[in-house]
């Protein structure tokens, strides 16, 4: 590094936030993906946006790769581990305020660092809950998670990917920081807190919230964002639909999805709801043996007016839907009351439930419901062919958008310390991700090596994205090394 | 022949190139490519001659003009076609010239429908969803379309044809986001480029849920063709005393997330002009002074619709309570004395938006102002602003008289957001006139600048105007240029309502 | 009628205030039910390039006012390849209401080209051979009556209904004409026809804005029905129909009640004169003919002006009436249909007074022939697509242009008059349609 830069850095966030220590620096240089390891030349903690101005732009001025983080360890997707020498690693959760919460406009506005475990309870507090996603940790950044376009559970109140997301205040790799949507006009941190930004389009004839998001902080870095919120019920229930065959949970899904019934919903297999309900192997493998292979969750609600009413209804519709498909919704399942897994939820642990079972590697793509079992038993068969037990892939469909298209997440397991399980597993990741890419599956977020597979496969997306890159960063600072850059 | 290319509405508009007028430049030339491949084909070869060239289909203002001569225009008419509707997955995938009514009425028959811009169902849907602006009545359950836009099929300034979202990745066109970062958000924000970005020649736009018959039953007689309202559509006007009380109960209405339809037109005595070449003199004076005894100004057209009886009563009742909790009556139209003679026509007046055209029919010419999307305790505010400033360029006889509360809007995404826009009608031959709009839209302009109401639709549609806003709301024409400099280095694709290359200093 | 020189500069404020809202493009919007029958305009269906819609002509003209250009070659294009069929000035209406006029905007264009010579060749043949031959096919005036041998047509005392056939049946389609005579016969109506006597009506020479011409045949029709004498003139030809009932009392001397056979048909039926007794299992559509329909309404003089009320709103003075085509012939034919046993009538999406037109009139199939067959061949499939077996309808020049469009091959809907149906219907022989050559 050279000199000058630590002076200069330390100057801005002081010298006790910048870390070098070699067990520092080793946390940061790998996660759980099969990204190859890369250490940082140094981490970053600023506590203020001006900070993070600045130090993006001495970044720009010294040529030095950054690697924004706001989420506590572990994480999973590589897009945290630096992918160039001499990088940087920004880590954003000491930038934890919840500036404002407003009930009224059901939005939160928060800094990167705020995680879900913090402001959960706050929302709560004011008659709020997150869209989703399904049951992150604790120590996950919300903003990220709403960057990362994580899927979320209530499909119904997602207008388009962009959701749960409102607004942000970025610093491009330029070192200029624009507030986006409504937040254009904001011009203090007291405006901020009146909590009355709820428009996410522009300023203007673009959209710089849209290029932020699923970037894998490549394009700019988000200090501070406004996040939308949906109202906590009166009354809810959850409730199981159990079935042999995924397809025709698919299709009461579609049906639920236009008649604009229910809140939450989405499916897992046994193997994944096992999973999230389970504490150890052994509990996972017991409720498994117990569990039908598909599993429709949804939940009913009521607000504030008549909520039993509003539930009652649906209710009886959502069975009719159910029964002309030969479907029943139960209230348990498995031993597990609706209730009991509604609260489970609800909190976020403290630690990622997957790893409960040891390392995974998630597959996540786009498609459209319909096509989601031919991928599941492709990928079934993939799995078949290299060794994995088919009975133990996690799957995860999440409709989104209203019902227009969903996430699927295939999750692949192995055991800690084996290497020669986890070379296998990667070897299944990659050929299996190659597969469904062919089929038609949509990368949407191409983390790690899916990013070469899918701008090779889009080259002209890859191009246009890279004349973005250079508006936005044009000196290629921003966590190079990921997506097309 | 190339005439009528050069003639539109928005006389009050100005922009760099276009002066007060209804005239805009000729092009040099008029093309009429079929499909994408032509498309690249002339972008290519403006390029390679350094010819201007501009994208064009329903053309339903003057953004849809060249900007400058030496240009050619691309009308896209020819380019049509709907080519997938998926029913299960919500979505068609259309060329340029498939204009809403199409859209929607095919849609229909198969269980759903479509987003219509408040310009009326005349419009070309994917222009809106990529280039121009998109909010429309229907905005509570189908949003802007900013919001409707999925995968995009796009011939950049410099002659590339890119898939945006899914189908670049051969997945299909239900997802206009990604790989990484969606790069909708270069071209399309609170509106787009307006023909700055190259040619869009498909998209995929996302469909809505529709309660409905597949084909509503026209009744009533020419001008004023109805439809029939379904059994299972109610429809009512929630008026209360104030617009407060109003904003108030569109938030309750959102929280209980009930209603299909929730929005306010116009004034009541805009809607009774509008229509007025169908009545004597005395007729119209007579409904002008008592329309709102039965269209009041405070009010909200409200349509339920479910194929759930017992959803459309838990509804009715949760909004009937709200309406009494915040001060308001609730109206059944098919019930009033006086709107139920005509409530086939307020259904497709006021839920289909089929004769929003008719705005313009007073003088030949229309304005609106204000507009932005905002917070709705926000837009709110533009309310007795507007009013104010309207009022002395009405008593000075410029406008037309149309009522003191002209405003469109109402909530949207279930009032997350909302939209107020002050209409008018002034008249573009007389000098006066349009001398009057062009100074109220410099006003509205500045006090929407000054009391944060974020950015009118006047200066969405001219870089011009949008030069006022610039340094206050993130200078976002700084942005554009460079954009537009990455993306069309050479400066053909009409730049006229997208950005001014150089910064040009805003009007004074 | 109006003689004066062509004055586009009156239109002026009117072709100003096209606000380029392309709805002339289109059916009404709340009658649109689908993708492929949303359009109402023949010539930018094929053209495509504004210019070629009715708001596209206004602006064009506008632009001539201006003197930004002269009249070029496509200008004539442009304005001769137009059915003035009256679909635009519908559309419009229904959003300006009495403020603008576009048919009379388009027939004062044409006037004005017509009197700078600026027409298409076609045109100054059609004028000639009209004056000279008495029709538009150069047919020799004293064969105009033969289509009528063999049928006993009574001549010598004064009829109560004059049959005028028109030149197409005359010349082209004299099956309708004959099934018209046997229906009249048949019905005991006493009715006469002027055979070698008659006259074209003029309809394509004002069309084409060339009206000393018209004026001419215009005298000579009204000379032909004094001497006959009768009190109704019965015709089946929408586009004499037209003339006969909306332009000819303009210009005065018009003493007749005029009415198309649909509408005589339609009296006969509820008088017991004839009966249908002949089942006739047929799903049929109807076509309703531009002039007949929209344009069979009588648009009254309307010498008022424009006035601002309410600040600037234009409004007119005293209130025009707006003619929507509203009080054209579109009952009579359907209610025919519906009381013929064993037919079930099925409608296609664009009908009554938004009717698709055929493209045939206005001078188009004499100069462009490719527009008109164009126009037939897009209303044969919105036929076809109802499933229809038969397209019915009682226009002869109408008829002729979907024949001709066909060329002999089957469109996948057969094209009937409606006399022969009647006929029919009523247990005689109905002839079907052939074109003679």
């Amino acid at each position: 590094m050279e000199v000058g830069v630590r002076e200069e850095l330390a100057e801005i966030v002081g010298s006790e936030n910048l870390l070098e220590e070699e067990e520092v620096l080793e946390e940061y240089s790998s996660d759980h993906s099969f990204s190859p390891p890369r250490r940082p030349s140094l981490v970053i903690r600023p506590g203020k946006a001006e900070e993070v101005r600045r130090i993006v732009e001495v970044a720009g001025r010294y040529g030095l790769p950054l690697v924004p983080c706001s989420s506590g360890p572990p994480r999973f997707r590589g897009d945290t581990v630096p992918g160039k020498e001499g990088s940087m690693v920004l880590d954003l959760s000491g930038m934890r305020e919840i500036i404002a919460v407003n009930r009224r406009n059901k939005i939160a506005v928060i800094e990167p660092g705020v995680t879900f475990g913090q402001l959960l309870p706050e929302l709560k507090r004011r008659g709020l809950r997150p869209y989703g996603p399904l049951l992150p940790r604790s120590n996950k950044s919300v903003l990220t998670s709403a960057l990362e376009r994580e899927p979320v559970l209530m499909p119904r109140y997602q207008w388009d990917l962009l959701d749960p997301l409102v607004c942000a205040e970025i610093v491009f790799g330029t070192g200029e920081v624009l507030r986006t949507g409504e937040a254009a006009m904001v011009e203090s941190r007291e405006e901020l807190r009146e909590g009355n930004l709820t428009c996410h389009m522009g300023p203007g004839a673009f959209d710089p919230i849209r290029i932020v998001q699923g970037a894998q902080g490549t394009m700019g870095i988000v200090t501070w964002g406004v996040i939308r919120c949906e109202l906590l019920p009166t009354v809810e229930h959850l409730f199981f639909v159990p079935s042999q065959n995924l397809g025709r949970l698919v299709d009461l899904a579609y049906a639920l999805l236009w008649r604009r019934l229910g809140e939450e919903i989405f499916l897992l297999n046994r193997f994944s709801l096992a999973g999230l309900l389970g504490k150890n192997r052994e509990e996972r493998e017991e409720l498994c043996s117990s569990l039908p292979p598909w599993i429709l969750i949804l939940t009913v609600a009521g607000y504030e007016r008549f909520p039993e009413e509003r539930v009652g209804y649906q209710e009886e519709e959502i069975r009719a839907i159910a029964r002309e498909r030969g479907l029943e919704p139960e209230a348990s399942l498995a031993g597990k009351e609706g209730e009991e897994v509604k609260g489970l939820l609800e909190k976020p642990p403290e630690g990622s439930w997957r790893l409960r079972y040891g390392s995974f590697q998630e597959i996540p793509f786009l498609t459209t419901m319909d096509r989601a079992p031919s991928f599941v038993d492709l990928m079934l068969r993939m799995a078949e062919k290299h060794g994995y037990p088919p009975g133990e892939l996690g799957v995860y469909i999440q409709p989104l958008v209203q019902g227009v298209c969903c996430h699927v997440g295939f999750d692949l397991f192995y055991g800690d310390g084996s290497a020669g399980e986890r070379r296998r597993v990667e070897e299944l990741f990659l050929r299996a991700s190659e597969a469904l890419l062919e089929e038609g599956a949509f990368f949407s977020r191409p983390y790690g090596p899916l990013a070469g597979m899918v701008y090779g496969r889009d080259v002209e997306t890859a191009r246009v994205l890279r004349k973005a890159k250079e508006v936005f960063d044009p000196r290629w600072i921003l966590n190079p090394g990921k997506l097309c850059f | 022949m190339l005439a009528g290319y050069s003639r539109y509405w928005a006389a009050a508009l100005r922009t760099v190139e276009k002066s007060p007028g209804k005239w805009t430049p000729f092009p040099d030339a008029v093309v009429l490519p079929g499909s994408a491949e032509e498309v690249r084909e002339v972008v290519r070869i403006c390029n390679r001659y350094g010819v201007r060239f501009k994208a064009h289909s329903t053309g339903w203002g003057p953004w849809a003009a060249v900007s400058q001569r030496n240009s050619v225009l691309l009308d896209l008419r020819r380019m049509n076609r709907i080519l997938e509707l998926d029913e299960r997955n919500r979505y068609a995938v259309i060329e340029p010239y498939v204009s809403a009514m199409q859209l929607r009425a095919e849609a229909m028959k198969r269980g759903l429908t479509c987003h219509v811009a408040g310009c009326g169902p005349n419009h070309s849907v994917l222009a809106s969803c990529t280039s121009q602006e998109g909010m429309g009545a229907d905005a509570y359950t189908m949003s802007h379309n900013n919001r409707n836009l999925l995968g995009v099929e796009w011939v950049t300034p410099t002659g590339e044809l890119v898939r945006v979202g899914s189908p670049g990745s051969g997945a299909g066109w239900f997802c206009g986001d990604g790989p990484g970062p969606s790069l909708r958000g270069i071209f399309k924000g609170e509106w787009g480029a307006l023909g700055g970005l190259g040619v869009f020649t498909k998209c995929a736009v996302k469909l809505y849920p529709w309660p409905g018959p597949p084909e509503l039953k026209v009744v009533g007689e020419v001008p004023n063709y109805g439809y029939e309202l379904p059994e299972n559509f109610r429809l009512y006007l929630a008026v209360f005393p104030d617009w407060e009380s109003l904003n108030e109960a569109a938030y309750r209405i959102g929280d209980a997330k009930i209603g299909y339809l929730v929005w306010r037109t116009a004034s009541p005595q805009f809607l009774v002009l509008q229509m007025g070449s169908q009545f004597s003199e005395e007729e119209l004076s007579q409904l002008y002074e008592t329309v709102e005894a039965v269209l009041p100004v405070h009010r909200l057209e409200i349509t339920l619709a479910s194929p759930s009886t017992k959803e459309l009563e838990y509804e009715e009742k949760v909004l009937r309570a709200i309406v009494e909790e915040t001060g308001g009556e609730l109206r059944n139209v098919a019930e009033d004395p006086i709107l139920s003679g005509m409530k086939e026509y307020l259904f497709a007046a006021f839920v289909f938006q089929n004769y929003n055209a008719r705005v313009f029919s007073l003088t030949g010419d229309f304005l609106t102002s204000f507009g932005a999307e905002l917070c709705p305790d926000r837009a709110l505010r533009t309310i007795p602003l507007g009013r104010e400033i309207r009022r002395k360029y009405v008593e000075k006889g410029l406008f037309v008289r149309d009522g003191a509360e002209n405003f469109w809007g109402g909530p949207e995404e279930q009032n997350r957001f909302c939209h107020w826009e002050g209409l008018l009608s002034y008249d573009p031959a007389e000098r006066k006139s349009l001398e009057g709009a062009m100074e109220y839209v410099e006003e509205s302009d500045r006090v929407a600048l000054e009391r944060k109401l974020g950015m009118t639709i006047p200066s969405h549609l001219s870089p011009l105007l949008a030069e006022r806003f610039s340094p206050h709301h993130q200078h976002f024409q700084e942005w554009l240029r460079r954009i537009k400099k990455k993306f069309d280095p050479a400066n053909l694709s009409d730049h006229g309502y997208y950005v001014n290359p150089e910064p040009t200093p805003p009007s004074p | 009628m109006d003689l004066k020189e062509p004055d586009l500069e009156k239109y002026r404020t009117q072709m100003e205030r096209c606000f380029r809202c392309s709805l002339c493009k289109w059916v009404p919007i709340t009658q649109v039910k689908g993708w492929r029958f949303a359009q109402n305009c023949p010539a930018i269906l094929k053209y495509n390039f504004h210019a070629y819609s009715g708001g596209g002509k206004l602006i064009a003209a506008l632009g001539l006012l201006e003197g930004k250009y002269g009249i070029t070659e496509e200008f004539v294009r442009v304005v001769y390849r137009c059915s003035l069929c009256g679909a635009c000035d519908l559309a419009c209406k229904i959003i300006l209401g009495e403020r603008m006029e576009p048919l009379e905007i388009l027939h004062e264009l044409r006037r004005r080209f017509f009197r700078e010579g600026r027409i298409p060749e076609r045109h100054g043949r059609l004028v000639e051979d009209t004056l000279k031959y008495g029709n538009p096919y150069a047919e020799p005036q004293e064969g105009r009556g033969a289509w009528a041998g063999g049928l006993g047509v009574e001549g010598g005392k004064r009829p109560e209904v004059l049959y005028f056939a028109g030149c197409t049946p005359s010349y082209r389609l004299p099956s309708v004409a004959k099934n018209t005579i046997r229906l009249l016969k048949r019905a005991g109506v006493s009715f006469g026809i002027l055979a070698e006597k008659e006259t074209c009506c003029g309809s394509p020479l004002y069309k084409i804005g060339a009206e000393e011409a018209f004026r001419e045949q215009v005298e000579r029709n009204l000379e032909g029905f004094d001497r006959l004498g009768a009190e109704i003139l019965v015709t089946q030809c929408a586009g004499c129909y037209h003339m006969f009932r909306t332009v000819y009392p303009e210009m005065g001397g018009m003493d007749l009640e005029v009415l198309h056979l649909s509408e005589y048909v339609e009296r006969l039926l509820e008088e017991g004169r004839i009966g249908f007794t002949r089942e006739m299992p047929l799903k049929v559509t109807w076509h309703d003919p531009c002039h007949l329909g929209r344009l069979g309404e009588r648009r009254p003089r309307w010498g008022g002006r424009e006035v601002k009320r309410y600040g600037q709103m234009v409004l007119t003075e005293p209130r025009k009436k707006v003619a929507y085509g509203k009080e054209g012939v579109y009952e009579p034919p359907r209610r025919i249909l519906r009381a013929i046993p064993g037919v079930s009538l099925v409608e296609m999406q664009r009908i009554r007074e938004f009717s698709f037109c055929c493209a045939a009139g206005g001078g188009v199939r004499a100069a462009y022939p490719d527009l008109a067959h164009f126009g037939a061949r897009e209303r044969l499939e919105e036929a076809k697509a109802t499933g229809a077996e038969a397209l019915v309808t009682c226009c002869p020049f109408c008829e002729l242009n979907f024949l001709e469009a066909l060329e002999g091959r089957d469109g996948g809907v057969r094209v009937m008059d409606l006399t022969e149906l009647v006929l029919e219907a009523m247990g005689e022989e109905g002839q079907g349609l052939e074109i003679r050559r």
